[in-house]
């Protein structure tokens, strides 16, 4: 069953004197618990057509369904109440607010949700067991290492149970050892909780490791491989 | 001050200011790509720009202000004693007998003697008198005119007069006319052509004379004489009113140009002569030196401006810190750029020159703006002291002036205390670390360990100490508590390496706050108005210091307590936490806010005990009673308004109570004063009988309880015992507590109960007088006795001091100018005391509320420097915004969250600055108004006032820059920053 679909997306940035056709009409289904690599070239649009399909960034023309709701008819305040109920965000430089511990950066999407502070504080901890860091809980993102700091990043993206989980080079700032430790950890999460990762990156092992790689040249979707025979993940296409 | 003292001319701060340019501008060309790059800093965000220049020219129009406000009062003390003086220099006259008056024979030789000094213009002999007067047309009158008699030589040499129109008058009014100034023909409506009538009692006959008004005068050298209401006509008519026709009692002096060069030595050969064996007798003595009150007076404006420069340095100091904040987070903003620059060979030396180029830039350009600012200032200033204060017909606001010294003076302390701020702060920002300047990681927090800080405190405390000692030694309390205060906030350096930073602090605070607390006295000594500005900084320091690093406490109380539903929990929850991050803009900006209101709440506290306090000190002056009345001659009131009431409807009246009032001088040895072995001073003497304690309400604050058993007996002996004296509130002087700040509040301060204090007869003689009590009251001052003795004692004879009670809902201010007129021959002269009260609670207020205004300038200052913060915050947080709202933000959180940062600071400044000015507030009271029988008070009304508009005007400026942040496109700042 598709939970992302997107029909004849595109999307032109002006700067100054300069248009720059960063998608030029996309069509792209993905389906409901399916994990996905967009790669490319750099510029190819890979990140713009994640910003878009997640409803960060406006599209200038096209239409993006999600869980069956249209994104680009949706208000800017129903779309953030929609990403803060159906979706969490990885980033490449985790985005962590430095001012909060590990707990209360993974219970941050909880609160924006209205879920009573002790529940918001029992569900953040178990998260952070989960990724492996409970022993870390009360400690600030500078004193944590890369690799926790993205640990805690995806406890906080998973927190409200989302369904699509993006992920915008979740790898890039990070050493091949620790690299491999969060790939493992996005395919366990995703073969748990049956959530929908989409993960934009650079890295081929990362492509690998997801059940379908989804190639990017110039805005246009170059072509796309599936990986889950290999995969043998059993998600749904 | 100290450049006001160290500067006194207009080439020394023009040369400093030229100098320092002058060094700025060669370093500046032989480092011509740094100084590009300052100016191109300077105009890159011209929103910022905007701001930074706002929050610099605050202090230098502060200053500017205050100068020129100086400048114009020295100007209106200058012109109104011209005025006042006309062309005289000197006036002599005397006390011998004859009540000072001399016949012309006895004394013209005098005046010839003096006329033959080099140096000297004119000396000329005239009568000054008062009596009664009546406008028949009007049929308005008062009692108390000054009269002049003059002669033809006396018109001339002293200026002459100027008519309404300008026209010069050099002669005097024909027999039977008068000449009168403005000032009198304004309150009794006289025109040219106009008859009046002079009427006063003289040896218990009433001497009348009807006279034409020839000319109203300007209030201008002859027409402006004592600065009165003044009647002019030729000696002879005059001297039918004391009833002697060669009687004179003035001795006007002018000088030379050359005279007026060098006044004193003129002033010492005129007392030669009128104390030479050969007119010693006479008793004559210099009562008016032109100089010497243009002096005083200049002293005066000098406390009035010292006044402006103490409460205005409270908004200079966070004008100064607001300097250390920009700049610190002009130096974090352009931290990556610095960390390259670093990278790419520029030496620390470097850094710090972009910034001193930069600051150089604005503060040539915020120094200009700020005089400028300050002149206008000023300019309103003077207009609202015309509009607050019952100043009749006086227009202070001709007199506004300023003079190029302090128009440059200003510059200068503007520039200086710009550049040389920046020049300080430079220093810790060029201080990085390249890697993680290149990176923008924030800085590492301070272990505890740290061995710098430890350093730092120990230093810092040895020298607090050297302060206290230096104080201690001079006994002077504002260094002495001043080196204390440092050292305990020192204390926290070296201790958070044992026990950590909330601890350390929270320690540090509380301990340096308890010693300004009320009831802590540690250091013997008295102050002066500055302790009020070393008080306040080290309080709001203190303070600041505790509740910065608890705040997390205060935010999670608030977050409980407020019961924030549904997704702003996690709104307040980064909103609070960031300003815990960024602790020292955030101290700096609470210190701001936290001072200024501290200011403007003790002001409040002040005007609010004063307001209710000087009705209640008035209604107990007058005991109960509605008018207080004094007349030149005796009157036995009771019987004349019983027997013939006239105008005066004598149903109306309630009580009258008739005391003998006279004039003595005392002396008495001091208890507190070691430097005199004695002091004289000239009181009133009242002569008391039993309707004043028994009708009356005159509560005594202190007596000998062991002898009287209660207040009526102390009365009762003092009216019958004639050794025996009762004397007013204002012999218990008092120093306020704690701040060390001393009120005077009376001339007999140092006397106790039991004490004898010698007075001195009117005939020669004298008298001892035991202090059997001191009244409550002060402001109605006097040494009350029997009756009989200030009759025998003074001149003082039969009732001339009246406590006059009215029918109630009598109009109290008609009945007293109805006794005025009824009285006019004997001139009396009535107080009406609820409209003084009235009078007095509206001036009070006025000045207060004319101190708040200019303090609100420092309010500009807190609200700039938080709405540059609020600014930087934003831009440095953009891809923080761009999360929050990927994760779920929406814009009015964030704009919520912006707004609920900057508020938590401005609440938590504005709480700072309230409880302590509250406290400073109960310091001032305990000092100094409680002893004047005023009531402790807070004033809640203006002070939630100011409190609201603080953070009104905070939201005001804030939320259009949190506006601008919920705007940031969350797929832009993600990707591109």
């Amino acid at each position: 069953m598709a939970i992302i679909k997107c029909e004849n997306l595109v999307k032109v940035y002006q700067t100054g004197t300069i248009t720059v056709e960063a998608l030029r009409g996309i069509d792209l289904t993905i389906g409901s618990g399916e994990m996905v690599a967009i790669m490319g070239p750099s510029g190819c649009g890979k990140t713009t057509l994640l910003n878009c399909l997640s409803g960060i960034d406006n599209v200038t023309s096209g239409k993006i369904c999600i869980e069956g709701r249209e994104l680009t008819q949706m208000s800017d305040t129903k779309k953030t109440n929609f990403r803060a109920t159906r979706m969490g965000f990885i980033f490449q430089f985790y985005n962590l607010l430095p001012v909060l511990t590990a707990v209360e950066n993974v219970e941050l999407p909880l609160l924006i949700t209205g879920t009573p502070s002790g529940d918001a504080r029992k569900k953040a901890q178990s998260l952070l067991d989960a990724v492996g860091l409970s022993h870390r809980a009360q400690q600030r993102p500078a004193s944590l290492s890369g690799g926790e700091r993205q640990r805690v990043t995806i406890a906080r993206a998973l927190a409200n149970a989302p369904a699509i989980v993006w992920a915008d080079e979740p790898t890039g700032d990070l050493d091949k050892k620790t690299s491999d430790e969060i790939v493992a950890l996005m395919r366990r999460l995703n073969n748990e909780n049956k959530q929908t990762f989409v993960i934009v990156t650079h890295d081929p092992e990362v492509g690998a490791k997801c059940d379908r790689i989804i190639y990017m040249q110039d805005g246009n979707i170059a072509n796309s491989s599936d990986n889950s025979n290999d995969m043998s993940s059993g998600n749904e296409l | 001050m100290v450049l006001l003292t160290l500067l006194p001319s207009i080439f020394a701060p023009a040369i400093i200011l030229l100098l320092t340019i002058l060094f700025v501008l060669i370093d500046a060309i032989r480092n011509r790509i740094l100084f590009n790059i300052s100016i191109r800093n300077v105009i890159r965000r011209p929103g910022t720009t905007a701001l930074v220049l706002a929050g610099l020219m605050v202090g230098t129009a502060i200053i500017s202000a205050t100068l020129v406000v100086s400048d114009t009062f020295d100007n209106m003390i200058v012109g109104e004693i011209t005025e006042t003086y006309g062309e005289s220099d000197f006036f002599i006259k005397g006390s011998g007998e004859n009540n000072g008056l001399y016949s012309i024979s006895e004394v013209e030789s005098i005046s010839e003697d003096i006329r033959g000094i080099h140096g000297i213009q004119s000396a000329d002999w005239f009568l000054r008198t008062s009596s009664g007067i009546t406008n028949k047309r009007s049929e308005l009158g008062i009692p108390d005119p000054s009269i002049f008699g003059l002669s033809d030589d006396a018109v001339k040499n002293l200026g002459g007069f100027k008519s309404h129109s300008g026209i010069s008058i050099e002669n005097l009014p024909s027999a039977g006319h008068v000449y009168v100034n403005e000032k009198l023909a304004h309150v009794l409506d006289i025109e040219v052509g106009d008859i009046i009538t002079l009427n006063k009692i003289l040896n218990y006959e009433e001497v009348r004379l009807e006279l034409i008004v020839e000319a109203v005068v300007a209030n201008h050298a002859l027409g402006g004489l004592t600065g009165g209401r003044n009647i002019y006509l030729d000696m002879d008519d005059a001297q039918q009113l004391i009833g002697d026709q060669d009687l004179v009692n003035y001795l006007a002096v002018a000088l030379t140009n050359d005279g007026r060069n060098d006044p004193g030595p003129l002033r010492n050969t005129i007392e030669s002569i009128i104390e030479s064996p050969s007119y010693a007798a006479l008793k004559l003595e210099i009562s008016g030196d032109r100089a010497q009150i243009i002096e005083d007076g200049r002293e005066g404006v000098s406390m009035f401006t010292s006044l402006f420069f103490v409460f205005g340095s409270f908004s200079i100091i966070a004008g100064i810190v607001l300097i250390i904040n920009i700049f610190t987070m002009l130096g974090e903003e352009r931290k990556s750029e610095m960390g390259i620059s670093r990278a790419v060979g520029m030496q620390r030396s470097h850094l710090r020159k972009l910034f001193i180029y930069e600051g150089f830039i604005y503060a040539l350009v915020t120094a200009a703006i700020g005089t400028f600012v300050g002149l206008l200032l000023a300019y309103g200033l003077i207009n609202a002291v015309g509009m607050v204060m019952d100043l009749g017909t006086f227009d202070i606001s001709k007199y506004f002036t300023f003079t190029t010294t302090s128009i440059l003076l200003a510059y200068l302390a503007g520039f200086l205390l710009t550049i040389v701020t920046i020049y300080g702060v430079t220093r810790r920002i060029s201080n990085m670390n390249i890697v993680r300047a290149i990176r923008n990681i924030p800085e590492p927090i301070r272990p505890r360990n740290d061995k710098k800080a430890l350093l730092l405190g120990l230093l810092s405390l040895l020298f607090g100490v050297l302060v206290m000692f230096v104080g201690v030694s001079a006994e002077s309390l504002g260094p002495a508590l001043g080196g204390l205060s440092i050292a305990t906030i020192s204390m926290g350096l070296i201790i958070r390496r044992f026990v950590g930073d909330r601890i350390a602090w929270t320690v540090a605070g509380l301990t340096t706050l308890l010693l300004w607390m009320p009831g802590v006295e540690i250091f013997p000594y008295d102050g002066n108005l500055e302790m009020f500005v070393i008080a306040g900084v080290f309080m709001v320091t203190a303070l600041s210091m505790v509740v910065m690093f608890n705040s997390d406490l205060i935010a999670a109380v608030l977050t409980r307590l407020l019961r924030v539903k549904n997704g702003y929990k996690a709104v307040f929850k980064t909103a609070l936490s960031y300003p815990q991050r960024v602790r020292g803009r955030t101290a700096m900006s609470m210190f701001i806010f936290g001072l200024v209101i501290f200011t403007i709440t003790t002001l409040s506290m002040m005007s609010g005990m004063l307001g209710v306090g000087i009705p209640k000190m008035l209604e107990e002056t007058s005991g109960g009673f509605d008018i207080i009345a004094i007349s030149s001659a005796p009157i036995d009131m009771r019987n004349e308004i019983e027997t013939a009431g006239g105008i005066i409807d004598s149903t109306n009246i309630e009580d009258i109570i008739q005391l003998t009032m006279g004039y003595s001088t005392f002396t008495f040895s001091p208890l507190t004063d070691n430097d005199e072995a004695s002091k004289e001073v000239y009181y009133n003497a009242i002569g008391i009988e039993s309707s004043l304690y028994e009708r009356g309400h005159y509560p005594l604050a202190n007596w000998n309880h062991t002898k009287y058993s209660n207040e009526k007996d102390v009365w009762l002996a003092v009216q019958q015992d004639p050794t025996l004296v009762i004397l007013d509130g204002s012999a218990n002087s008092n120093e306020m507590s704690g701040t060390g700040i001393s009120i005077n509040v009376g001339p007999f301060h140092g006397v106790a109960i039991g004490d004898q204090i010698i007075m001195n007869n009117s005939t020669g003689g004298s008298h001892a007088l035991t202090v059997a009590a001191f009244m409550e009251q002060s402001a109605f001052s006097g040494a009350y006795m029997s009756k009989e003795l200030v009759k025998s004692s003074t001149e003082a004879d039969g009732s001339n001091l009246f406590m006059i009670k009215l029918v109630d809902d009598t109009d109290v201010e008609k009945y007293s100018v109805l006794l005025q007129n009824r009285f006019l021959p004997q001139q009396l002269i009535t107080i009406p005391i609820s409209a003084i009260a009235k009078e007095a609670v509206s001036q009070v207020n006025g000045i207060f509320d004319l101190i708040k205004a200019f303090l609100a300038m420092g309010l500009i200052i807190g609200i700039t420097g938080l709405g540059i913060i609020t600014m930087r915050s934003i831009h440095e947080r953009r891809i923080e915004i761009g999360m929050m709202r990927a994760i779920g933000y929406t814009k009015r959180m964030i704009v919520t969250n912006f707004t609920l940062e900057s508020s938590f600071v401005a609440v938590l400044g504005v709480f700072i600055g309230t409880t302590l000015g509250i406290i400073t507030g109960y310091l001032l009271w305990d000092g100094g108004f409680s002893a004047m029988g005023i009531d402790f008070m807070i004033a809640w009304k203006p002070i939630l006032l100011v409190d609201a508009i603080a953070l009104l005007a905070t939201l005001v400026t804030v939320i259009p820059a949190a506006r601008g942040a919920s705007r940031v496109s969350p797929a832009e700042v993600l990707r591109f920053e």
